[in-house]
């Protein structure tokens, strides 16, 4: 008796076991096939505005034709989706097409995880040509003529300004800083205190490595140098002048600084509610800016200043399609569709602020009504001629996280910056060894 | 028949046996064989390096700031949860109307998510909007940055840590105030003795075995800390509450130095065991078992 109610726990466990199991790999497996259409998945990290487009995109096209189903699946920000990218190369569970953060696609195409799209292109009468060159950046791999990512939702960042507090303080509404001399001039008159609180600061920036990544290049120097064994910002004190200038900004009371977690939240929310008259952001927000401040006040946009010349950036991601998808062809069919199709890339960077990526996007009559209607949104694009990217590396990530601690440790822990950086240029060397 | 032979003892604890070579001993052995290869988890080739994980994890000043603050996090949270859920437990150990209500009260936060409690946190923290230092203004403190600066996201965590366990750790202990048998206070009563007497000669002795039992648990569990930190800082400002759970995850999966998070990985593994034996060869001597 005893062993026979024994016996049944252990069956009732395994069926349990069993079925648990059967869950499992049925939700891996089943989606291969939809209502008869070939199901493909699209892995990105485009929430809130920017993630209601690609949703309505991916939907245009699952309308416009009856053969494959794409299903698009956020995967949290750039870092949380690569991470999660590079867990499912591991596990077999790869989506057909994602979108990775540019500067990652290196790590990925190093491990032959990404298809050469060239015969795909060739195929479809296309060549890479077609694209923006100043995007191409981190397409290729190894120069072997292989293209593993296109570009897609390209940003560089820009200088966003309130137009009418610059009329309220008697600057030119129509023009921002030229320079790093004007732009802490321009702070400091529109800064405005009431007693010892200060309601509105002159300027604002995520204490991110993008802004500090772009001022040194403004002041001739690179991220990784061109051998690639250290920093490029270290030995020819470039690093220096930025962390000294950021230095200088947030003393003299003009520079609101963004706490470390959530900062370009923050940062983002002090421009639109106004507490920030300029902030430099991705070009990728304009759509939300001019949405959260209409009939606030007027929002401009404008290079970002120079100091010895002009340079940025670029950001933002690029799409890829993985070796281990399954259905590759119908993967190509979308993804040729985001390309080309009026109604694919095109309408998400019409609204959504990121660079129009293709040359027949830009010669398109709604980007080119767009960019008359709202001269906001042509500033990153005319800024791209001086796009430097110069992070090109296998452990740029590893590296990033530590210019990271960096910049927190001169910003809110007012660590001296030579130490910081001298420490910084250590590290680098160590990691880039690797 | 089956049930006299020698094999039936461990056909019955197969199924247990084997569950805890799978989920237990297997990863553990295979935490150790990854700390000593280069792996990034898409690579299929796992190179063997040897001993350079260690070597530059031992030779990097974030490792120490890393383990220092797991120590000071640990040791503030296991001791400031220890002292308040017991005095709080001896003021509900009697059983009036106020006391039950006080009871689900502060046991609340604990069937709460983790994850929205760092969020609400967060929000009562906000140096500029925030309810704490609307009530430090109102005390006539200067305004904290809470987790936004390093001097004190420590501490902010810490409150959050002890806020969330407290409830939990002073219902156990007032489970074990009320299993101590009546007739032993009866005694005491009868001899004379002071309340302070009865305290630290009755009282903790009888439930030290339960104390002790927190001890290890909560020892082990602020070891282990993760979503706090993850939701709340970042590990940052600079490192500031970086510990080796958040740095194991960094490495793993935002760096993906799989063989170096494995490395952390042993390290943590030994840090508490040592910490567990020396429990058990200090402590144990102390506890009273009924």
């Amino acid at each position: 008796m005893k062993k026979g109610i024994i016996l049944a726990f252990i069956l009732v466990l395994a069926a349990s076991l069993a079925l648990a199991g059967c869950g499992g790999s049925k939700q891996a497996a089943a989606p291969a096939q939809k209502d008869g259409k070939i199901v493909v998945h699209y892995w990105h990290s485009m929430a809130g505005n920017n993630g209601e487009l690609v949703k309505a995109m991916v939907e245009r096209y699952n309308a416009s034709q009856n053969k494959v189903q794409v299903i698009e699946t956020f995967q949290g920000g750039y870092e949380d989706a690569a991470a999660k990218l590079q867990q499912s190369i591991a596990a077999g569970t790869t989506p057909e097409i994602a979108m990775i953060e540019r500067a990652f696609v290196e790590r990925f195409a190093a491990a032959n995880a990404l298809v050469d799209l060239s015969p795909y292109l060739a195929k479809a009468n296309l060549s890479k040509d077609m694209f923006v060159k100043g995007l191409m950046g981190y397409s290729e791999y190894n120069n072997d003529g292989k293209l593993v990512s296109v570009p897609f939702n390209r940003s560089t960042p820009i200088l966003y300004y309130n137009k009418t507090a610059f009329k309220e303080v008697g600057l030119n509404p129509d023009k921002g800083p030229e320079n790093w001399a004007q732009l802490k001039e321009f702070a400091e008159k529109l800064t405005k205190k009431d007693g010892a609180k200060t309601v509105r600061y002159g300027l604002t920036w995520p204490i991110e490595t993008w802004y500090f990544k772009a001022m040194v290049a403004q002041s001739g120097g690179r991220t990784i140098n061109e051998k690639r064994t250290d920093v490029g910002f270290a030995d020819n004190g470039t690093g220096l002048a930025v962390l000294n200038f950021w230095v200088d900004l947030k003393n003299s009371g003009v520079f609101k600084v963004a706490p470390a977690q959530d900062g370009p939240t923050i940062s983002r929310q002090a421009f639109i509610n106004g507490e920030a008259a300029m902030f430099m952001e991705s070009t990728s927000l304009m759509g939300t800016v001019m949405k959260n401040t209409a009939g606030k006040f007027e929002v401009g946009a404008a290079f970002l200043p120079m100091n010895k010349l002009r340079a940025m950036p670029t950001g933002g991601a690029n799409v890829a399609m993985m070796a281990k998808g399954k259905n590759k062809d119908a993967a190509w069919d979308f993804l040729k569709w985001m390309l080309t199709d009026p109604q694919g890339g095109a309408e998400f960077c019409l609204k959504s602020g990121y660079m129009p990526f293709t040359k027949q996007m830009i010669d398109s009559p709604e980007i080119q009504a767009l960019w008359k209607k709202n001269p906001q949104f042509k500033v990153a694009f005319d800024q791209l001629n001086y796009a430097v990217d110069t992070e090109q590396h296998l452990h740029w990530s590893e590296l990033k996280a530590e210019l990271k601690k960096a910049l927190q440790a001169v910003m809110h822990d007012n660590k001296d910056p030579k130490a910081v950086i001298d420490n910084l240029s250590k590290e680098a060397k160590r990691i880039l060894a690797q | 028949m089956i049930r006299n032979s020698k094999a039936y003892p461990y056909l019955l604890i197969a199924p247990a046996m084997l569950a805890l070579f799978a989920f237990v001993v297997y990863p553990m052995g295979y935490l150790v064989y990854l700390s000593f290869t280069n792996w990034n988890i898409i690579n299929p080739v796992k190179k063997f390096i040897g001993l350079t994980n260690y070597a530059t994890m031992f030779a990097r000043e974030e490792f120490y700031t890393v383990a220092w603050n797991t120590f000071v996090y640990t040791f503030f949270v296991v001791a400031v949860t220890l002292v308040l859920s017991l005095l709080l437990a001896i003021w509900f150990n009697k059983n009036t109307k106020f006391n039950i209500f006080g009871q689900a009260a502060i046991f609340t936060p604990h069937i709460i998510s983790l994850v929205s409690i760092s969020m609400v946190w967060m929000w009562i923290m906000d140096p500029e909007i925030g309810l704490l230092n609307y009530i430090l203004g109102w005390l006539g403190i200067p305004p904290l940055r809470w987790l936004q600066s390093s001097d004190t996201a420590m501490l902010s965590i810490i409150l959050v840590s002890v806020w969330k366990g407290l409830g939990y750790y002073t219902l156990v202990i007032l489970a074990s105030l009320q299993s101590i048998p009546p007739s032993i206070y009866e005694a005491c009563e009868l001899d004379n003795a002071s309340k302070t007497q009865v305290f630290f000669k009755i009282t903790l002795p009888m439930i030290s075995p339960q104390l002790f039992f927190l001890l290890i648990v909560m020892t082990i569990a602020s070891f282990k800390v993760f979503d706090t930190i993850r939701i709340m800082t970042g590990g940052g400002p600079n490192n500031a509450t970086n510990m080796f759970v958040y740095y194991i995850y960094e490495y793993a999966f935002v760096n993906m130095k799989i063989g170096y998070a494995s490395a952390v990985g042993v390290v943590l593994l030994g840090f508490i065991s040592i910490i567990t034996v020396i429990y058990f060869k200090v402590l144990s001597k102390k506890v009273h078992y009924q």
